[in-house]
């Protein structure tokens, strides 16, 4: 029995690799369709909570941010070139036209501090968190 | 219209060096009297990190992503995770391959891809007897 293990090093390896270049596959081949626009990712830190989304193309007067309780809403408008006109498109890939997206936060926010900002069509929103959030220590009396 | 100017999507048999995570940018193509024009969604990507070249009739898009600043705070949700966009075009000679221009604006790559003089439309007067 140990021999396998000295042989054949993990026996999960292979298809761990062979899983990760089928997903490589299949994520160059299909693209990115059929995620909602615009994609987003929620990260969480102690203090606050991190929103980043996909907006290439949206100028930032496009978008609205409001944000009620632990629910964050981005909303906002993507237009067509304005220069392609009435002209014949040979590929329409990219999303044009209204979009909402609702997020649940892991925390109720204090929406008066919330900030946002865009850099490279990448949104970035801060949400602090509302200060009965925070994690607090409570100290033991001793008896 | 002439369908033959379309750069075709093609697959070269390259491999990426890094072992990144490469995804398609979606990608829309129009026509103008003159021109091809080619917008491709490449978000977090800075001029710097990009690369768009042009080798014996391939149209290579190429650009990378920084990781997101985001510190000690841990992902909870992701739907979208960016380390590079890579997608190649067959560029025909319809195409006045010398004169493409390549503008990244807000994360927005629009390439402008120039017919050649024999590729335009034409018009013929049309003259009565």
């Amino acid at each position: 029995m140990t021999g396998f293990r000295m042989r054949f090093g993990d026996p999960w390896r292979a298809l761990r690799e062979l899983q990760r270049e089928m997903n490589t596959v299949f994520d160059t081949t299909f693209g990115r369709e059929g995620t909602a626009f615009p994609p987003c990712r929620i990260w969480e830190g102690d203090d606050d909570t991190l929103v980043t989304c996909e907006v290439p193309g949206v100028s930032m007067d496009a978008i609205d941010i409001s944000v009620m309780g632990d629910t964050l809403t981005i909303a906002g408008r993507r237009k067509p070139d304005e220069q392609a006109g009435e002209q014949e498109y040979h590929r329409r890939e990219r999303f044009t036209g209204e979009f909402t997206r609702t997020l649940t936060l892991p925390a109720r926010s204090d929406s008066a501090g919330v900030e946002a900002s865009a850099a490279n069509g990448v949104l970035t929103v801060r949400l602090p968190k509302a200060a009965e959030e925070k994690p607090r220590r409570i100290e033991i009396k001793s008896a | 219209m002439t369908l033959s100017t379309e750069p075709a999507e093609t697959r070269t048999g390259t491999e990426p060096t890094r072992r990144a995570r490469r995804f398609m940018p979606n990608v829309d193509i129009y026509e103008t009297d003159s021109h091809l024009v080619m917008q491709a969604d490449l978000p977090g990507v800075t001029q710097e990190n990009l690369e768009v070249n042009l080798d014996k009739n391939i149209l290579t898009i190429c650009g990378r992503t920084e990781p997101a600043d985001v510190g000690e705070r841990k992902l909870l949700h992701a739907e979208y995770d960016s380390d590079e966009f890579y997608r190649s075009f067959t560029v025909t000679d319809q195409i006045d391959q010398e004169k493409i221009e390549a503008s990244l604006k807000d994360g927005v790559l629009t390439l402008r891809l120039p017919k050649s003089e024999r590729a335009r439309v034409r018009k013929i007067p049309v003259k009565g007897s």
